[in-house]
């Protein structure tokens, strides 16, 4: 199998065979294929367009960013020193960019890994309430964080009192997962379901226990899930703003978020090309993170949503 | 269901775990966490004094540098660690919100207006301070700033933010015009102006200026939000929907439709770009075009040097403008109490306070009468506004003092949103009037309740 995968690849990579493959192509689908390309350009660049808007401006000088007389599409006197700006005045390479990384890592794992376990003991273990515990899952996520930022304020200040915690990473690292972990159930939970249980049980009769059956048989299949729930917790993290603000002042402890607006935003003074700057490279790792997983993103959002 | 604990192939990570196993380690686990608890013994290093403040991200930032600069020095000289954290302003009410609930954050606090009434019982009287610095420093010149609900000084008043007229003097000498000194002026110029493609700009959105520049319209044209006690709404009044028609006046021939969608930045933005030809602001479109070299387009020339300030334009009662008023208070739930005092006595000395004047570029407006003719005013014809219009500014909840229900007036944008709804014609100025009334009466009914 794998000889004729390889072989598979050799014809494909060959040039005189892609050409012979191509003249080969009946004409009403290359022109199909035309089309199809044609008709995604307006969707592209509408989807594009503030990412680069976001990219002109943040090459653009302060002067030319506030000439309104200039076109707003095209920077005409390239810079980089709203890049630079950030690096040297501010500590969004130095502290923020780390912190948000260490926090949307480590709530990501610990939402998923308490996720896993709740959604599939929600999607196949039979006790009493289980489906009542399921939509308190879901009633759970659906409160809102103003809501519970000041009771978490009294956990976070508890837990300060015997650990300092609070203005460190750790107090998002612990609170996050309370936003997280209901979300990952809840997405989890209709992907759990969608796997034949036939297939769970022929682990079982080949010895498996029940978290060994998880493990070896029924994570491999959920992977898609797993890997959109992965996504979604993660940029859910890098983009949590109240928290951020609440539990953490110190500067060095800032996450992206709250730093960018607490040094580029003062008053009525916006510091617009350092701002689009701090999108632009605050960005670009979730970006990266999505063009790896996306078919896994797609599959695992719309596999979860039929039986 | 047996299978969980007990499998032939090795449970969770491979390893053979039976379920009494299990509960034996989650026992020694769980002890181990309640007797840290038990202890609540903090670690050595989090028990060294520490004086904390915490303030809002200044619209000048040197001015930052310097008050950490001293902070720093206070904190050498008392030989105790200091730490200044900074929000940016919009988002300092949350965690005000959040130290309050949890009785728990910074010694030091920066609490504007109205917070000082409304967080009377958290924050620390400062009576005797207060006393102390208005004596050395001639005087306070904000007196109803800073008061708690029972009258005690729960805030000391730091210093304010005003809104002069900020006008392209160019634009107005191309007209013929003289500078405004009266709405009626203002709207007089503006028409020709907004003619020529460069409207006045001021907010009937959603923005702090917005809820600041209406207010001093509305007192200039004789009309009150609250009465004097600060508890009765007094808004319904012939004045006010004068007030109102002016307003929609100068939205209908002087502005366009941009200012119903403005935050606290466009009207810097629009002054910057060279679109506007007046609006009102604090010092912070003239320094932005300073600091950006923005220039008039079309030409190379620096829109900064076209810029001027006055005061604000005079109405049929006379001249009138609220402001932002900065206060900084001690929570009662502070670890360093008197060390937080002493902080205050040694930045509030006249060397500091001169310093920080200087650092904020005449940002910060002075509350003690020995800085009000400041030589950095004098220094720079851009700044001649500065010295005269604490005589005209006033703060939220004028002519009583700021309160909690004031403060929730501001917060809800009542008065912005009442002007918007009659400047585009779907609530007629009478209307509009008692609609403010009503939204108004239903949160001072609440809050006088309460506070």
């Amino acid at each position: 199998m794998n000889s004729s995968r390889t072989m598979a690849m050799d014809a494909s990579t060959d040039p005189a065979v892609n050409e012979a493959v191509r003249n080969r192509t009946p004409v009403w689908r290359r022109r199909k294929t035309t089309y199809n390309y044609l008709a995604l350009i307006p969707f592209v660049a509408f989807a594009l367009f503030p990412l680069y808007i976001i990219l002109i401006t943040s090459i653009k000088s302060d002067q030319e960013i506030a000439n309104l007389g200039q076109t707003p599409f095209w920077a005409t006197g390239m810079t980089v020193d709203n890049y630079v700006y950030l690096a040297e005045k501010t500590a969004f390479f130095e502290d923020w960019l780390i912190n948000t990384i260490i926090v949307s890592v480590a709530s990501t794992v610990i939402s998923v890994s308490i996720g896993i376990l709740a959604a599939y003991a929600l999607a196949r273990l039979k006790f009493k309430g289980v489906e009542v515990f399921g939509i308190a899952v879901f009633v759970t996520y659906l409160v809102p964080q103003p809501l519970l930022f000041i009771p978490l304020i009294d956990v976070i200040n508890f837990i300060d009192d015997i650990v300092p915690i609070r203005d460190t990473y750790w107090s998002l690292i612990i609170t996050y997962p309370t936003f997280l972990t209901p979300f990952v159930i809840w997405l989890l939970l209709g992907y759990f379901k969608t796997i034949p249980v036939e297939v769970e049980e022929c682990a079982y009769l080949d010895g498996c226990s029940r978290l060994g059956a998880l493990r070896r048989v029924v994570l491999p299949m959920a992977m898609p899930g797993i890997i959109c729930a992965v996504l979604f917790a993660f940029t859910l993290s890098w983009n949590e703003f109240l928290y951020s603000l609440v539990f953490i002042q110190a500067q060095e402890a800032k996450t992206i978020g709250v730093g960018v607006f607490t040094e580029l935003i003062r008053g009525d003074v916006y510091y617009w090309g350092s701002l689009m700057a701090a999108c632009f490279a605050g960005t670009i790792p979730i970006v990266v993170l999505y063009s790896f997983f996306m078919d896994y993103y797609v599959s695992g959002l719309t596999s979860g949503a039929i039986k | 269901m047996e299978k969980t604990t007990s499998t032939p192939k090795g449970g969770l990570l491979g390893q053979s775990r039976t379920r009494r196993e299990f509960l034996g380690t989650s026992a020694k686990v769980g002890g181990g966490i309640a007797a840290i608890l038990a202890t609540g013994q903090a670690p050595a290093y989090a028990q060294e004094r520490e004086l904390r403040m915490l303030v809002w991200s200044h619209f000048v930032p040197a001015s930052d540098e310097e008050l950490e600069r001293q902070f720093k020095e206070f904190g050498k000289q008392a030989g105790v660690s200091v730490r200044m954290d900074r929000v940016a302003h919009l988002q300092l009410p949350a965690v005000l919100a959040g130290e309050v609930q949890g009785q728990k954050g910074h010694d030091i606090v920066n609490v504007s207006n109205s917070n000082p009434h409304l967080y009377s019982d958290h924050l620390e009287d400062i009576s005797d301070i207060y006393g102390e610095i208005g004596a050395d420093g001639g005087g306070w010149t904000a007196e109803t700033m800073g008061k708690g609900r029972k009258g005690e000084q729960a805030a000391l008043p730091w210093y304010f933010i005003s809104f002069p007229l900020v006008f392209r003097k160019d634009l107005i000498a191309e007209i013929g015009e003289k500078v405004p000194d009266t709405w009626e002026d203002v709207h007089r110029v503006g028409m020709k102006l907004k003619a020529k493609g460069h409207p006045l700009g001021i907010q009937l959105a959603h923005s702090a200026d917005a809820n600041w520049i209406n207010r001093g319209i509305l007192w200039s044209h004789g009309a009150k939000l609250v009465a004097e006690d600060s508890r009765t709404v007094a808004v319904n009044t012939p004045e006010t929907v004068e007030a109102f028609k002016f307003v929609r006046a100068l939205y209908k021939d002087c502005m366009e439709q941009e200012v119903l969608a403005w935050d606290d930045r466009n009207n810097n933005v629009c002054m910057i770009s060279g679109k506007c030809s007046m609006i009102l602001n604090p010092i912070s479109a003239y320094r932005a075009a300073v600091r950006e070299n923005a220039l008039i387009p079309g030409t190379q020339n620096l829109i900064a040097e076209q810029i001027e300030h006055v005061i604000p334009p005079k109405g049929p009662a006379g001249r009138h403008m609220c402001a932002s008023f900065v206060g900084v208070g001690i929570w009662k739930f502070a670890k360093e109490k008197e060390l937080a005092k002493e902080f205050l006595k040694y930045h509030f000395q006249k060397d500091n306070q001169n310093r920080l004047l200087v650092a904020s570029k005449g940002y910060n407006q002075p509350v003690l009468a020995q800085f009000a003719d400041h030589p950095l005013y004098s220094s720079d014809p851009k700044y001649a506004f500065a010295t005269e219009i604490g005589k005209y500014t006033h703060s939220l909840g004028w002519p009583g003092v700021p309160t909690a229900a004031a403060q929730t007036v501001y917060d809800q944008y009542l008065l912005p949103d009442t002007l918007a709804e009659c400047a585009t014609d779907r609530l007629s100025p009478e209307d509009a009037v008692a609609k403010l009334e009503k939204q108004m009466k239903r949160v001072y009914k609440r809050l006088n309740r309460k506070y």
